[in-house]
């Protein structure tokens, strides 16, 4: 129980350094709108849009970053992959949740004229999403090494950006919106979620640690 | 005991050795505390397993003896035990490799006897 | 009462087609300082690695104390594998600090003795802010050997921890893990090019051949039976007959060749023969080097 808990302390701290150094550039650029230029509606556009895509590729590159870097060194000083492994995954879920609990905190200050209908739903959806892609490349790293990882991460990469806009400028926003939102979606990401946590569970089984 | 340890003999002997031509040279005194194996070890940059071996030979040997407790001291008796024993090895570590040395260039016993005569 | 030994049984590691370590059995006790040697490719790192589960073995066992090491949270507790840092993994710029290193170790090592590495860092040296791909090799080499010494693990093995590391930091290092080995009594690894300077510091010497540990003494018995005989190649033939030998070398009229002598074996001969004493490199070189033969 203690490796674990000692284990996960630590993918916590890298994680919430990175989540607190973009919070601080959102709160950042907020003041220069706030204060600077006057102009709240180009910061709330800006951040309504940009925020939830901006979470779902920080844990995609977070989960490809922890497996390229961060597994192997912890792993060399002596965890077990099974800690490794769990820790990653509680971690990465904790900090989704995070994201997602900013999200709703965030719509609940926002001027209603706004507001987006299932904002807050489809960012859940998204980060969920974006938790398990994570880990996923990340399994593909682990089980078949970095050039292959990141060889996956920059077609998914491509094919989320431009598929996504193509899907968005072609059904319109609401409809994707309304879409992502409905349960049927929201099933299936959390099946593939759990689908892609036993897959990293499982690709970890042999890892070696290599220089 | 600041000698440099060379690469000739084993290690463990030239610590043992090293004390013993301390004890010759009244460096350390008998009923005196010789440094303990992990000092030894630390000043020469061994393995205290190492330094242990030489002191070992010198406690079988009766040079000296251990205070439980307290460490390694140098027993009575020592320096003339140490001479002794270096004198009963004085001809096979000296004295038999000179005349080998001596046969193999053509000098015969006796001018070497000669030579020794003449010189001292 | 229980020995304290980490063991290995039958281990084979094979990459591909390819066999890097055949049927190794190994013993390491409690409270030896273990100087594994062999050249580049022999194996040591791969060996080193299984024998902290780092690495899964293709076939045989690591225990602890009797218990599998493997996924043990229990016997890993015990050791420490510190091994090289390569910076190439953190090539961008937001690279870890040595720092960074330093703080996981303590998170995820269970004896960890923030004390010494903090004594430790200020022997070194060390800019703790620097980044990993900023440093110089000497730099990663500290950092290893800083994580190795503060675990305080029973059993620490280091690879190649003096690499990088000028003379003088060199023997900074040998005197302190003397120190703390004499201390602590934990049981060290030490896998080395450089033989010769760390070969006092060895109690057991591991030799490691193309995947195969040929030889598995103390040190100072080693050297005891080993010796190079040298002079006119018949007379050399007739003193090493029925002796173990290795690496012949000839240059004209002359032979110089290794034996190692087994127990009760003597060297006949006198001075028509060159009989010396070796230091563990030579005797590392004749039984594992090129041979022209």
């Amino acid at each position: 129980m203690k490796g674990y808990l000692r284990g996960m302390f630590y993918w916590v701290c890298c994680l919430e350094k990175l989540f607190f150094s973009i919070l601080g550039g959102v709160v950042v650029v907020f003041a220069v709108f706030a204060f600077v230029d006057k102009d709240m509606e180009q910061f709330y556009r800006w951040t309504l849009s940009y925020m939830p895509m901006m979470g779902v590729i920080f844990f995609i590159a977070g989960g490809i970053n922890i497996a390229n870097e961060q597994i192997p060194m912890v792993m060399s000083l002596g965890t077990t992959r099974k800690e490794a492994a769990w820790g990653v995954i509680i971690a990465m879920h904790g900090t989704a949740l995070q994201f997602w609990i900013l999200t709703i905190v965030y719509n609940a200050f926002l001027p209603p004229t706004y507001v987006v209908d299932s904002y807050v739903k489809v960012c859940g959806v998204l980060f969920l999403f974006g938790c398990a892609g994570g880990n996923g490349l990340g399994a593909v790293v682990l089980r078949f090494g970095s050039k292959v990882g990141l060889r996956v991460y920059l077609c998914s990469l491509f094919l989320l950006v431009g598929g996504g806009i193509f899907i968005v400028k072609l059904a319109g926003a609401a409809a994707v919106i309304s879409f992502i939102s409905s349960m049927g979606v929201l099933v299936a990401a959390i099946l593939f979620d759990a689908a892609v946590s036993a897959v990293y569970r499982m690709s970890i089984r042999n890892y070696e640690v290599r220089v | 005991m600041n000698e440099f340890l060379t690469q000739e003999k084993s290690i463990y002997l030239q610590i043992s050795e090293m004390i013993e031509n301390d004890i010759l040279r009244d460096i350390i005194l008998e009923e005196e505390k010789v440094p303990s194996t992990n000092e030894l070890a630390k000043m020469y940059a061994i393995n205290p397993a190492t330094a242990a071996k030489g002191v070992n030979i010198l406690v079988d040997r009766d040079v000296l003896y251990k205070k439980r407790g307290i460490g390694m001291f140098v027993a009575t008796g020592a320096k003339e035990k140490i001479k002794c024993c270096r004198q009963e090895e004085f001809y096979s570590n000296y004295i038999k490799k000179l005349l080998e040395e001596a046969e193999s260039i053509g000098i015969s016993k006796e001018e070497v006897i000669r030579m020794i005569r003449e010189n001292h | 009462m229980k020995e304290e030994r980490l063991t290995g049984k039958g281990i084979v590691k094979t990459y591909g087609k390819k066999d890097v370590l055949h049927n190794v059995d190994l013993e390491l006790e409690k409270g030896k300082i273990y100087g594994l040697i062999g050249r580049n490719g022999a194996g040591k790192t791969t060996l080193l690695s299984i024998l902290s589960a780092q690495n899964p073995a293709t076939k045989g066992t690591v225990d602890y104390n009797g218990m599998p090491v493997w996924e043990n949270r229990e016997a890993l507790d015990h050791i420490c594998f510190s091994r090289e840092i390569n910076p190439v993994n953190n090539s961008k710029a937001n690279g870890y600090r040595a720092k960074d290193y330093l703080k996981a170790a303590s998170i995820y090592m269970p004896g960890w003795d923030q004390e010494f590495a903090d004594r430790l860092v200020k022997e070194f040296e060390l800019d703790v802010k620097k980044r990993a791909a900023k440093m110089s090799k000497g730099m990663l080499s500290m950092i290893t050997i800083i994580i190795a010494l503060a675990s305080k693990a029973d059993y620490t093995f280091l690879d190649e921890p003096v690499a990088g590391l000028d003379v003088v930091m060199r023997e900074y290092f040998y005197r302190t893990l003397l120190e703390e080995f004499t201390n602590s009594g934990r049981t060290f690894v030490i896998s080395t090019h450089i033989i010769e300077e760390a070969a006092d510091v060895f109690e057991e010497v591991i030799m490691l051949d193309k995947g195969n540990v040929i030889l598995k003494e103390n040190t100072q018995e080693l050297l005891g039976r080993a010796r190079h005989i040298s002079g006119l190649a018949e007379n050399v033939d007739r003193a090493s007959a029925g002796l173990l030998t290795f690496h012949e070398e000839t240059m004209g009229r002359s032979k110089g060749v290794t034996v190692l002598l087994k127990e009760g074996e003597k060297i006949e001969g006198g001075t028509e023969l060159s009989v010396q004493p070796m230091n563990l490199q030579q005797v590392f070189v004749a039984l594992c080097g090129k041979n022209e033969n």
